[in-house]
């Protein structure tokens, strides 16, 4: 049994084990910082390094998930500073690949359709709350911010969420 | 009903365990094979990494020289960090927000306040400084330090009379100066005059100055520009006398510091004996001087003569013979009879970090100042505050005919560098010390600006009691009204389990009560136990309401009597309070400008709230830049540009990104033209109050300002 003290592992059998937990909330974290695919999957591919060159250092798995996307949401932020110096590219960062099998993704995946329909900036809160499952406090921690704050962003997220969601429902339904 | 809504959410949000196609690949090919890659990639990386530790390890004490002369081409300007002393200049700035500095770039950035440190000799042996102006509410005092020096013996005394004017009306009757009976007529003197201005507003712009002799002659005006920060003197002639920069000051106090290296570090890492370092350091000195003039370096050397003529400007002395520079940086060339300098590695230049004190007698600055040893890689990782500080006196005086340098050094000999200790002092957080001067001063900046200069705590840092309801019941013991006894305040969490499709869901009501008394039930989620001003003897209760689903709310309740009555209520994410009876939301404040601003705030005094808006006479003309774009927090850009109000209005209700909204960007600045509250009906139920901003953008295009920091 492992000492408390020790870290978690640092074999890549165990990261792989635990990243696979994570593999999905990863990537809509990133979807919900990053307007396209490409960004995500890079923020991914750095966070995993970073992440696998660090777990050593991680002595409780339970925060593995808290550890992980706080990672990934560092590593959005960095890539949109970078395209922020090499040219404001903000419009153009909405510009995505022809790709049939996002297109597929966006029109399947249940977040990123009520995600796309509702403040782009409320998207981050709401999917670490909603998707991965953080409380407001690990949340206000992860963002830095205080948690009236990100209360405040839930509440406006949540009604209009729950409307599309009961729309699309009734659709269904119908 | 949130708790309803939030796990319906979740369910539909838990069954989608889609990610696309490519960020499938990511993971699965990481973990395939680019994993054992990437690990060798990563140990190379981490070799780089301890290489470039080592090498930044040497930076720290150790620098080349060339670096040094880049640094001298690109220090137009050094940096000037106000510390808060007592001179006028540093006591305007203190109505503005003090910078934060921590890299290069901006401690070299242009701070020239273009204002005089220097005194003012308005007569033969008589000099005046303008000290001060110490500002409370609507009145004020201009601080004069009065040199007076009487050579000869019953030489009649001088005495002077002075006169202040603004730009309305006159703020002070002529006052005679206080010294007019002192029967002294021989040696030296040295006073202080307070000129009260009791006519004196927060919105003065400009002060005149006139000081007569006893026969009511003008013999010297000061136009003092308190907006721009700026003093013009001018003789009685009408001419303007000359004026001493900051900036250019403190450029070269950072050259002069360098001789003085030697103190700073030990021996052992010099092979100059204390006045060989001195020696060698003025002979880089004299080459910084003639690069700096030159803006290149030369290629075939620098005469001994020419040198050594750059070195009297330094400091008044000609040194006959070559000096002797060791195996230095600068190497003494007998053949050539010329100084050049060798590849390789030479001290850290100095910086000048502040001026302490300034002093002016018979055509010499005595001059205390603060400095440290600053290589590249200091500012990089942003340690300069890591840095040992010292502290020296120089005496300067001003080179009328010069070549190189106005500024020659009068007590080489006796310059000696320390450390400097003092604890509080802190290069990148200038607030604490200039808190302490406007105790120090009674310096009372009125209600109506602090937007500029008042500290704003959240309510987490400043809250006697805190209380959030998800922890359940909860009593609390604390005498709200200063009457002896302590009140109760209980909070209680009524639950109720409600069912949602197969599923339970807790629905709390959360009681809050004064000494059995009901005041507040069922939204407010968390209390606050506060003093919101503790210049009354009430502490009062705040409740936040996160919604239920509108926008969150801070309510504000004081006891009167015996029961809590709601003062009123604030909307926003959070709220800020300077203990002073200003509360601020955080809807309305950031600090992303520079100085920092909001539009509205409220005060509450003596059970008495009250909501003030900006005024805009006081923000007008007053340029604010962009610190940053992005909201550090969430990275989010926080202010855009409309040329249509209606766009403006768009993003408000719609959250719409209108194409015509224009994102601001770092470093732009724009000046309020106009402020204007408006009434937006979003629905039936709901009206938002909106502020209509107009601005100049970058001095040029005029529109409205979104800006929006909670809503991200």
């Amino acid at each position: 049994m492992r000492e408390s003290n020790e870290p978690v592992n640092s074999n890549p059998e165990a990261f792989e084990r635990l990243i696979n937990t994570v593999r999905v909330k990863l990537y809509k974290t990133g979807m919900a910082i990053l307007k396209n695919d490409d960004d995500v999957c890079d923020a991914i591919q750095e966070t995993l390094l970073s992440a696998y060159k660090n777990f050593g250092s991680l002595r409780e798995e339970q925060y593995f998930s808290t550890w992980i996307i706080r990672i990934m949401i560092n590593k959005c932020y960095d890539i949109i500073k970078k395209k922020q110096k090499v040219a404001y590219l903000n419009e153009k960062m909405e510009i995505e690949a022809d790709d049939a099998y996002y297109d597929r993704y966006k029109e399947d995946s249940t977040v990123e359709r009520v995600l796309n329909q509702i403040n782009p900036d409320l998207k981050l809160v709401t999917v670490l709350y909603y998707y991965d499952e953080f409380s407001v406090k690990e949340i206000s921690e992860m963002l830095n911010l205080p948690e009236g704050t990100v209360k405040s962003r839930l509440a406006r997220a949540r009604d209009k969420m729950y409307e599309i969601l009961k729309m699309e429902e009734g659709e269904r339904i119908g | 009903m949130d708790n309803q809504r939030d796990f319906y959410i979740k369910e539909k949000f838990a069954q989608d365990d889609l990610i696309s196609k490519k960020a499938d690949d990511v993971f699965n090919n990481f973990f395939k094979g680019e994993l054992k890659m990437e690990e060798n990639k990563m140990e190379e990386k981490v070799v780089d990494i301890n290489d470039a530790k080592d090498k930044k390890f040497k930076m720290k004490k150790i620098m080349s020289f060339v670096a040094t002369l880049v640094v001298v081409f690109l220090s137009v300007n050094v940096y000037a960090a106000t510390q808060g002393y007592n001179n006028i200049f540093f006591i305007i700035r203190n109505l503005v927000k003090p910078e934060t500095v921590n890299n290069r770039d901006e401690i070299l950035s242009d701070r020239d306040i273009t204002i005089s440190y220097q005194p003012i000799e308005i007569a033969n042996n008589l000099t005046i400084q303008v000290n001060g102006l110490i500002v409370n509410e609507n009145k004020a005092t201009l601080t004069l330090k009065i040199d007076e020096k009487y050579p000869l013996e019953n030489c009649p005394k001088k005495f002077l009379v002075y006169d202040v004017t603004g730009e309305r009306n006159d703020l002070l009757e002529k006052q005679e100066s206080l010294k007019i009976n002192d029967n002294k007529t021989t040696g030296e003197d040295s006073y202080v005059e307070e000129l009260e201005l009791l006519k004196f507003k927060n919105d003065t712009k400009n002060l005149k100055l006139e000081i007569f002799d006893q026969n009511d002659l003008l013999i010297v005006s000061l136009e003092i520009d308190l907006e721009n920060k700026n003093i013009d003197v001018l003789s009685s002639q009408n001419n303007k006398l000359q004026k001493l920069s900051e900036t250019e000051l403190k450029e070269v106090l950072g050259y002069y510091a360098r001789l003085l290296a030697y103190d700073a570090f030990n021996s052992e890492d010099f092979i100059y004996s204390r006045e060989e370092a001195m020696k060698a350091a003025l002979v880089e000195n004299a080459m910084l001087f003639i690069v700096t003039k030159e803006e290149k370096i030369r290629e075939n050397g620098y005469s001994v003569n020419e040198l050594h003529s750059a070195i009297k400007e330094i400091c008044g002395i000609y040194y006959e013979e070559p000096i002797d520079l060791k195996d230095s940086l600068i190497y003494y060339d007998k053949e050539r009879n010329c100084y050049d300098w060798n590849d390789g590695d030479g001290m850290n230049p100095a910086l000048c970090l502040a001026i302490q004190d300034i002093s002016f007698y018979n055509g010499i600055y005595t001059i205390d100042y603060v400095y440290c040893f600053a290589g590249d890689g200091d500012y990089m990782d942003n340690s300069i505050e890591e840095l040992d500080k010292f502290k020296s006196t120089i005496q300067l005086a001003l080179n009328n005919n010069y070549k190189y340098t106005k500024y020659c050094i009068k007590n080489l000999n006796e310059m000696v560098g320390e450390k400097y200790t003092e604890e509080n002092y802190e290069i990148n957080d200038t607030t604490n010390k200039i808190e302490e001067e406007n105790d120090r001063n009674d310096l009372l900046i009125s209600d109506e600006l602090i937007q500029f200069d008042t500290k704003f705590y959240l309510l987490d840092e400043i809250a006697i009691e805190y209380w959030d309801t998800s922890m359940g019941d909860k009593q609390i013991f604390y005498d709200l009204d200063s009457d002896g006894i302590d009140d109760v305040i209980s909070i209680k969490v009524e639950k109720e389990i409600n069912e949602f499709n197969d599923s339970t869901y807790e629905n709390n009501t959360n009681i809050f009560s004064l000494n059995g008394i009901e005041f507040e039930k069922e939204y407010g989620t968390e209390l606050y136990v506060v003093d919101l001003n503790k210049n009354d003897n009430n502490v009062e209760i705040v409740i936040f309401d996160p919604g239920p689903s509108d926008d969150p709310v801070y309510s504000i309740y004081s006891k009167i009597e015996y029961e809590m009555v709601l003062q009123g209520w604030i909307e926003g994410p959070s709220l800020r309070a300077d203990e002073k009876g200003n509360i601020l939301a955080d809807f309305w404040y950031d600090d992303i400008t520079e100085p920092s601003i909001y539009f509205k705030y409220y005060y509450i005094n003596n059970n008495k709230f009250e909501e003030k808006l900006l005024d805009i006479e006081k923000v007008k003309d007053v340029k604010f830049k962009i610190k940053s774009e992005l909201i550090p927090s969430n990275q989010y850009k926080t202010y855009y540009f409309a040329e249509d109000f209606n766009d403006v209005l768009n993003k408000y209700q719609n959250f719409e990104d209108g194409k015509m909204l224009r994102a601001i960007n770092e470093n732009d600045e724009f000046k309020i033209l106009d402020v204007e509250m408006i009434e937006k009906k979003y629905d039936e139920d709901y009206t938002e109050k909106i502020y209509k901003i107009k601005i100049e953008l970058n001095g040029k295009d005029v529109g409205y300002l979104y800006h929006m920091q909670w809503a991200g």
